[in-house]
């Protein structure tokens, strides 16, 4: 199935086999991708390097492309002359990108020499989130952090974790200390939860290249997971596949869905639970795949789910009971639909509950392990690198990561807490509440931030370590979201500048430093590029193909599969069949407790209350500083609040003016956007306004009328950045929910809206820290 | 019918000219997600200053709820057969490339900004002092240049090769065989301002009339956007010189005196680094 | 409600009160040129003893304008481009046509004043005509300018260069008989202009006054009756965004006012009405080149 590297090499041949074959040899007159030039000289060719860019959830394959022009004016941030990154386009030969970049991928390059970045390892003189700071050594820095380890438990040793981009190199350091404990911040926690425990497996991938019904749950997948936007795209053009979005707000992703379906928030389990019901009851369920894959048989889900009636559906969901009829049958009939799920969906404390439910819709439709389905998630092991530490014996104190630090107490502190990319003290529930742990050195007794930008929650650290942006480190990258697996390379395209160091450097002079002679056999490794190769080379078949050092040079990822065709846009191998991942997995699903539906508690409201859900900005990225983006922040609109026309007309509030939105825990002052594109009930707000860290251009600290500013050195950011509205800060106000059986955070809260009085001022925020706390105590378990 | 040719430079178009391709781009609108990625990857590859856009993607909301819509439109400059921006240039600064795209001289362009005043599509800008990379040109116009140096070379648009969506098409309408022929002769497309008469060569697919109207984007603006408009005016350099930037917020008489005392207050404030800031 | 622009580039205004300016100043030099010409080329006899300041003026006025033009260019010294390199002079743009006037037009006023100067009546009056036509040429084009971009209203309209010129023969009637007061308090009483002929002048203005309305008239009509952007122009300059330099300014200060002290029989001879109507209409005229110039990149500003 796979063309293996030889094949590969021989390159424009097979491209123009691959095209004549379906006739159109003389169509493909001009290239999608894999070449550069030099705009300026007009059209010398650049260099290019592979990566891999962990900009969105799942890492796409890019290439990057150098400039190494002795005409080329210095580096701003390094001065110096030379090799720079100057464009990031996406990779055609990759089953993912096939040639495309997202907006936060092809701009991250800008990143590189960003004035505000962390250029040397930063000790606190303050008190913490005071904002002093001295420069200091790395021996001096590893010096003292590997001191107070020692000083430590093993397990007193926390990590504190967004998505794990390190290829292992974070297990690796925590297993050699001896600790298990990591509190993963990771995304779509309640989700992997829940598909975890029904399959064993914690995603759930759609075959969006190949159905014909995508049914959407809370996702702005067509922006948020951009890989899956042209597959799904292509899907509505070459197979008139349908996309049926629920959402409480018109997204991007449900304004171009054949329907938008205004769900109320937290309903969408019931609606599921419905759909399958009435599948079951008119006997157009897919006995065989319920017989083969479920634990429990389609007259114990019939028993199951007699309340679950297509009126109540209507009643909780507030959508009609005939939209909901006609949506499962149709989905039904397409026999190749898949359900998509996503942030909207894990975000409120039924998600557990409400993710299964739609896993059961895939079930009772046989829309599982078959093209154009849901499908097990596949994936290629990267090679270990021996000696491997012994894992630990005790298990991970966190069983909850989310709620983890809101019950950190004097009594139960943490001695040295990690932070890699995450952010919490910006964007999880109850932020301040969070702020106040982590600046607490009575709770959190050494707080070790690592990261190419400052952000809210390193500016709360005692350390914190200038690691490499994604353009100049080493690092193995396994394939998320695809059904033809595969692994690439994150590369060092340049070097990194002031004494920035790799993370894999960092953890390793940090062991080094401890000590101990047993522990530092596990680091040894002179670079980065070495440590690659030994995790890479392991890898069966890839020795075969060539080895990773070809597979460095001629795409970065492997294996390849074949070519992207130009007009089909699929992946066709030398004969120009499209190349089809292998279906079939076996499935054995477990709804032993039955994913019964009831009601969110983070977003019941009172007569008088709306919901308030936030969700990710349009054209930001995840794991990445996309907030002090000079062109993302020019093309997102400030976080204003969404408010449906009528609810507005009701509160007497008009387009643009000054209002006052108050949870439980406070309030914040913001605008009112006034849109038909979202329910009466809800309000909305994205996540992305109001940093005050990061940078000058996330915080509005930098532009023509800030002087200084460290992003300034970009004349264009200095001379031309003319907006001043950045957005207010959402997250203080929403309250610390959780669902009890995903453990993941809910992100909804209720709130009342109202014009705003006298002294109030655009983007104030006032919160009761306290008053977040006290629901904690209510939802201990 | 008589060819008609715009400005005595001009190249005739090239539609069913053997031997001469006839660069064109076909944007599916049922396809665009409204990303921006086409707007990122322009303005980062071309240094475009903030504030300026070789592409842009204008977003509405229509109908009402729940029978609500959501439209992105991407707006390049549209490579027009007959471009009112080339007939107005007095210099020949800017001209149509045999193969259709519209192109600028900027060692010829003396800033006047004629061309940008004729465009009906608002495609042009002017290039500021102050860039990210100081090789590149400065107080002259520029546009999007459809990627010439890319094209000619057999590699798609930038815009286009990064389209998440896929909803770009770009190609040569004269070969019969291209990808954008075939979507161009298969689906009914719509150009931007067809009464304007300058025949663009960017086709869309599902273009929604509202949006596709300069009157809507007047009317019905947001408050959000509107306030951003006022900001823009008020906040950028790089429309200093020749701000006839009203912000009507601000025009009662005072404030038209404002306007007048800002607008000669910063042209006489960049007049002395634009005579003496490379001569030519 | 049918929907809303969310989000959208956003646009400079290409031009702005430099351009304006010019556009006044070229005109009131047309204006006070015609004046000039009156005595020496039409042979108006009473006008004679104006001619010499008039063209002057005109030339003193004209040469402002460059001045402003060159500046306001993004490469100033590029401005040759214009004029001296045929290969770059690109004959279908107005501009061109437009450069080659501003370069002859005060040649030939300059020649003409020295005949006038000499009092050698034949060339003075071939100087005149050149000159007249070429100071036509000089604003007409300027209209031009405009009305060739008519995808921006107001343009959409050949009415332009009349309106244009209108507005030039009114603001340089003004401005010299603003002028010729002045030159009055510094001359000896021989080459003083008679209140007599500033009133004369004043009558010449009023017919200007007279067309100018009637044209804005036909406008106003034509934007009535015309398509959604003509009407939402009309909107903005009767009680929007416009309403002070082209209601108040143009129509009431400019053009209202002077044309009823001008036409009370007691007050219009009289040098402190003749006077006061001449700066009315010549500061109105500038409100006229204010609000063409902005309404033209106001309304896309958002497209
Ligand atoms: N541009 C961009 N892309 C990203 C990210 C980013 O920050 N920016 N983050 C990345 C990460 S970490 C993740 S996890 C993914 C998340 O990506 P998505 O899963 O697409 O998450 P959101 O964009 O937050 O969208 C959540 C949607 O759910 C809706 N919603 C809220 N409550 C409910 C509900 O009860 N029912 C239903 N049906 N809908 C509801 C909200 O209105 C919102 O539109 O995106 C990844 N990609
Ligand atoms: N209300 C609401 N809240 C939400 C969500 C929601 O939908 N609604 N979504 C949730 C979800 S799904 C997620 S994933 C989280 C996202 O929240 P986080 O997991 O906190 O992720 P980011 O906000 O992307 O923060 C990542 C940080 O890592 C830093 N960083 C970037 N690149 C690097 C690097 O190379 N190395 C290092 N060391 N650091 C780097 C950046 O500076 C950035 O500050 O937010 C959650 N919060
Ligand atoms: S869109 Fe404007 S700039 Fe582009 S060719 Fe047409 S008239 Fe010229
Ligand atoms: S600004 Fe440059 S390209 Fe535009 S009309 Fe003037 S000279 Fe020509
Ligand atoms: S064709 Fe090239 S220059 Fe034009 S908008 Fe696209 S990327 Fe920018
Ligand atoms: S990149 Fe493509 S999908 Fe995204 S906004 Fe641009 S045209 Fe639309
Ligand atoms: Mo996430």
């Amino acid at each position: 199935m796979k063309i293996n590297r030889r094949q590969f090499l021989k390159g424009s041949a097979a491209v123009a086999a691959a095209a004549g074959v379906s006739g159109n040899a003389t169509g493909m007159e001009v290239a999608l991708g894999n070449n550069s030039y030099n705009y300026i000289k007009h059209g010398e060719p650049r260099e290019r390097v592979f990566s891999c860019s962990p900009t969105h959830a799942h890492d796409n394959p890019v290439q990057a492309w150098v400039d190494d022009d002795p005409m080329a004016p210095a580096n701003p941030l390094t001065k110096q002359v030379g090799r720079r990154v100057v464009e990031i386009s996406g990779i055609t030969e990759s089953n993912r990108s096939r040639g495309r970049v997202s907006a936060a991928e092809a701009l991250a390059w800008m990143h590189v020499d960003s004035g505000d970045r962390l250029l040397h390892p930063l000790k606190r003189t303050g008190k913490r989130g005071a904002g002093q700071w001295q420069e200091i050594s790395w021996a001096q820095v590893s010096g003292e952090i590997a001191a107070a380890i020692k000083a430590s438990e093993p397990q007193g040793t926390f990590l504190m974790r967004g998505k794990d981009t390190s290829g292992g190199a974070w297990e690796r350091f925590m297993h050699t200390l001896g600790s298990n404990s990591v509190i993963a911040l990771d995304t779509l926690k309640n989700r992997q939860a829940a598909l975890q425990s029904t399959w064993g497996d914690d995603d759930m991938i759609p075959d969006l290249a190949h159905t014909h019904y995508i049914l959407n749950f809370g996702s702005n997948f067509l922006v948020t997971y951009p890989d899956y936007a042209a597959e799904a795209l292509d899907g509505r053009m070459f197979r008139r596949a349908k996309i049926v979005t629920f959402d409480p707000r018109c997204t991007k992703t449900a304004g171009l869905s054949d329907d938008w379906v205004p769900v109320r928030p937290g309903s969408d389990g019931f609606v599921a639970l419905a759909m399958v019901n009435y599948l079951l009851q008119q006997g157009w369920a897919n006995q065989a795949a319920i017989k083969r894959m479920s634990n429990l048989s389609a007259e114990q889900l019939i028993r199951e789910l007699k309340d679950y009636t297509l009126e109540r559906a209507e009643e909780i969901s507030g959508v009609p009971a005939l939209t909901i009829r006609s949506i499962a049958r149709q989905f039904a009939e397409s026999g190749q639909g898949c359900v998509i799920s996503g942030a909207g969906i894990s975000g409120h404390t039924n998600a557990f509950d409400a993710e299964r439910a739609l896993m059961l819709l895939s079930l009772v439709t046989g829309s599982l392990e078959i093209r154009g389905g849901n499908c097990k998630p596949r994936e290629i092991a990267l090679g270990a690198i021996k000696p491997v530490p012994p894992v630990p014996a005790h298990n991970n104190p966190v069983r909850h990561p989310h709620r983890f630090l809101m019950h950190v107490d004097a009594d139960n502190p943490i001695d040295v807490l990690f932070g890699y990319n995450t952010n919490p003290a910006f964007d999880a529930p109850a932020a301040s509440a969070l702020r106040a742990i982590l600046a607490d050195e009575a709770r959190v007794k050494l707080f070790v931030a690592i990261g190419t930008f400052s952000n809210e929650t390193w500016e709360l650290a005692d350390y914190i370590l200038p690691e490499t942006h994604w353009l100049e480190r080493n690092e193995p990258v396994q394939s998320k979201g695809s059904l033809l697996p595969w692994i690439g390379l994150r590369q060092r395209v340049v070097d990194p500048p002031g004494e920035v160091k790799e993370l894999r450097e960092i953890l390793r002079d940090l062991v080094l430093a401890t000590g101990h002679e047993d522990k530092a056999q596990y680091w040894q490794f002179q670079d980065t590029r070495e440590w690659l190769g030994a995790q890479l080379n392991d890898i069966p078949g890839l020795k075969k193909d060539g080895g990773w050092e070809l597979m460095a040079k001629h795409s970065g990822v492997w294996p390849i599969y074949g070519y992207l065709h130009p007009e089909i846009r699929r992946i066709v191998d030398e004969r120009g069949e499209e190349v089809l991942p292998e279906y079939g997995r076996p499935v054995k699903m477990n709804f032993d407790s039955f994913p019964h539906w009831h009601a969110a508690r983070d977003i019941t409201a009172a007569e008088g209350e709306l919901i308030l859900v936030i969700h990710a900005a349009d054209y930001h990225g995840c794991i990445d500083a996309t907030a002090n983006d000079k062109v993302i922040m020019e093309a997102t609109l400030a976080n204003h609040l969404h408010i449906n026309f009528e609810t507005a007309e009701k509160l007497h509030i008009e387009d643009g003016a000054l209002i006052r939105v108050t949870s439980r825990a406070g309030y914040l002052v913001t605008r009112a956007h006034v849109t038909q594109t979202i329910r009466p009930d809800v309000v909305a707000m994205h996540r992305e306004g109001g940093h005050w860290s990061i940078g000058g251009v996330a915080s509005g600290q930098a532009g023509p009328a800030h002087d200084g500013a460290r992003s300034n050195i970009d004349a264009d950011i200095e001379h031309n950045l003319w907006w001043e509205d950045i957005g207010v800060h959402p997250m203080d106000i929403i309250l610390p929910v959780y669902d009890d059986k995903g453990g993941g955070a809910a992100c909804g809260t209720t709130v009342t809206v109202k014009k705003a009085e006298h002294p109030d001022v655009y983007g104030t925020v006032r919160v009761d820290t306290a008053a977040l706390f006290t629901p904690v105590a209510s939802e201990k378990s | 019918m008589a060819e008609r040719v715009y400005g005595y430079n001009g190249v005739s178009p090239s539609a069913g000219k053997a031997g001469r391709k006839r660069y064109a781009m076909v944007i599916d609108l049922r396809r665009c997600t409204g990303c921006n990625a086409c707007t990122a990857t322009c303005k980062s590859a071309y240094d475009v200053p903030l504030g300026e856009w070789r592409i842009s993607v204008m977003e509405a909301e229509l109908g009402e709820f729940p029978n609500t819509r959501r439209y992105s439109l991407p707006k390049l400059c549209n490579q027009c057969d007959q471009p009112s921006c080339i007939r107005n240039c007095p210099t020949k600064a800017t001209y149509k490339h045999p193969d259709g795209p519209i192109l600028q001289r900027y060692n010829r362009c003396i800033g006047c900004r004629t061309c940008v005043v004729g465009c009906p599509y608002n495609a042009r800008h002017f290039l500021p002092d102050n860039r990210r990379d100081k090789r590149n040109p400065r107080n002259v116009v520029d546009k999007c240049d459809f990627c010439i140096v890319r094209v000619t070379r057999g590699l798609a648009p930038l815009c286009v090769a990064s389209c998440t969506g896929g909803a770009m098409v770009f190609g040569d309408l004269n070969d019969p065989d291209s990808e954008v022929a075939r979507v161009y002769r298969d689906n009914k497309t719509f150009t931007l301002r067809p009464e304007m008469g300058n025949e663009p060569q960017i086709y869309y697919i599902g273009l929604n009339e509202h949006i596709a109207d300069p009157e809507f984007a007047f009317h019905h603006r947001s408050e959000q956007l509107h306030e951003r408009y006022n900001t823009f005016k008020l906040n950028s350099e790089v429309g200093g010189e020749m701000a006839g930037n009203i912000v009507d917020t601000d025009t009662g008489p005072a404030g038209w005196v404002r306007h007048m005392v800002r607008n000669w207050a910063s042209f006489l404030k960049d007049a002395p680094h634009k005579f003496f800031r490379g001569l030519f | 409600m049918e929907g809303q622009l969310i989000s959208s580039a956003l646009h400079h205004a290409p031009w702005g009160f430099p351009i304006a300016t010019y556009f006044w100043l070229v005109g009131a030099s047309a204006g006070s040129f015609v004046i000039s010409s009156l005595g020496w080329v039409f042979g108006v006899k009473k006008y004679k003893p104006t001619a010499l300041f008039a063209s002057n003026m005109a030339i003193v006025l004209l040469m402002i304008v460059p001045l402003i033009l060159i500046t306001d260019l993004g490469k100033p010294f590029r401005f040759f481009h214009l004029l001296l390199l045929p290969s770059f002079s690109h004959w279908s743009a107005p501009m061109i046509w437009g450069s080659c006037f501003i370069l002859t037009y005060p040649i030939s006023m300059m020649i003409y004043s020295y005949f006038v100067w000499k009092k050698n009546q034949k060339w003075a009056r071939i100087l005149g005509i050149l000159a007249v036509v070429l100071a036509l040429c000089t604003h007409w084009y300027t209209g031009v300018v405009m009305q060739l971009n008519p995808s921006r209203i107001p343009n959409h309209t050949s009415v332009a260069p009349i309106l244009f010129l209108t507005g030039a023969y009114v603001s340089g009637i003004g401005i010299l008989n603003l002028m010729l007061w002045i030159r009055n308090r510094y001359v000896k009483a021989d080459y003083q202009v008679s209140t007599e002929l500033l009133a004369d002048m004043s009558r010449l203005m009023l017919y200007g006054i007279v067309f100018d309305l009637f044209l804005l008239w036909n406008e106003f009509l034509q934007l009535t009756y015309g398509m959604g952007d003509e009407y939402t122009m009309l909107y903005d300059v009767l009680l929007g965004v416009f309403i002070w330099p082209y209601f108040y300014l143009e129509i009431i200060w400019g053009l209202v006012l002077p044309l009823i002290i001008l036409m009370i029989p007691k007050i219009n001879r009289q040098l402190f009405w003749v006077l006061l109507a001449s700066f009315m209409c010549a500061t109105g005229v500038y409100g006229m080149r204010i609000w063409w110039v902005m309404g033209n990149f106001y309304y896309q500003g958002h497209y």
